[in-house]
């Protein structure tokens, strides 16, 4: 049992050192209620198993284009969908910039 | 043992002379000899100083047949890996990047040749120059290679002219990319549009390394 608690240790850090290096990179471009949601967004594609740069770049463009709030929660959501079709289409084996060019691809 | 080509010694004719005195041979007791013989290696399995091909492979150990296994196995792999590194550093070498020059009251992005020392195998980063041609007072440039931030990559005029210009290691492939000049939005006229569906924002693309 004790040998497995440095595992699990490693297993709650991994995730919550990945979701700080996205809130930093966020930093404060984003207002509170948006960077919650695309937060929770890049978590739900981390947890799938995609590509999460994408949706933080996409959250920071549409930051220095001035989007809306709404609108960078809608651009990250349908990015997040794209990514996911690209994923399935580009079956068995697509690397990170593949899935993220098939998501552009579907644009 | 100084003997010519074709006569025998005195050794040899003594042993000639050795076996012509021995009883002559009984064919029947020989075939004898060498059926019980044969029946005897049939029948003896194990493993003998002389067999030419010993039947090694059903007595070998299991723990022997897995580290065998393994062993070609890491092989296979290192192998594959070294091509794979090998096409890898030739693609990179191969990167040919096409020179653009801005005209005037245009911005335009020149695209340089990569060097070896700034690249590494792993992010392939290519020095990119990107040139904006105008009376401002402050350009940036923002992209997917800079977080869009557009405090990370000002550009410089050249003194006592109208040229702006900033190098950046871009990884190679496609990016979208727009100066802020003067915090304006500001497309590269004679670079590829980028369509925006998401923010209706066009931007400015670019392929860096090769096609």
């Amino acid at each position: 049992m004790r040998s497995r608690l440095p595992l699990a240790v490693v297993a709650v850090a991994i995730p919550v050192a990945l979701s700080a290096q996205d809130t930093a990179r966020l930093g404060s471009r984003l207002d509170s209620a948006t960077q919650t949601v695309v937060l929770r967004t890049v978590e739900s594609a981390r947890t799938r198993g995609l590509p999460v740069e994408p949706l933080v770049d996409k959250a920071l463009e549409g930051a220095t284009k001035r989007a809306t709030g709404a609108r960078i929660q809608a651009a990250v959501s349908a990015l997040l969908r794209r990514l996911e079709l690209a994923r399935d289409a580009l079956a068995p084996n697509p690397g990170p910039r593949d899935i993220a060019a098939g998501a552009d691809a579907l644009a | 043992m100084a003997e010519r080509r074709g006569e025998p010694g005195e050794i040899v004719e003594r042993a000639v002379e050795a076996l012509r005195s021995q009883p002559p041979t009984d064919g029947d007791a020989v075939a004898q000899i060498v059926a019980s013989a044969a029946r005897a290696r049939a029948e003896d399995s194990s493993p003998n100083d002389d067999d030419l091909f010993p039947a090694v492979a059903a007595r070998r150990p299991s723990w022997l047949r897995v580290a065998s296994f393994a062993a070609a196995v890491a092989g296979i792999l290192l192998l594959g890996f070294g091509l794979w590194r090998s096409i890898q550093r030739q693609g990179t070498r191969d990167t040919v990047l096409t020179a653009t020059r801005s005209a005037v009251g245009s911005a335009s992005p020149v695209f340089r040749a990569a060097s070896a020392p700034h690249e590494s195998a792993d992010a392939a980063l290519v020095p990119t120059q990107f040139v904006f041609d105008g009376r401002a007072r402050h350009v940036a440039l923002v992209g997917d290679f800079n977080n869009w931030d557009d405090h990370a990559t000002p550009l410089e005029r050249e003194p006592g002219s109208s040229l702006w210009s900033v190098t950046v290691p871009i990884q190679r492939g496609r990016h979208i990319y727009a100066f802020l000049v003067d915090s304006t939005w500001t497309v590269d006229r004679r670079a590829p549009v980028a369509r925006d569906p998401d923010f209706g924002v066009t931007g400015s693309v670019i392929i860096v390394g090769r096609p």
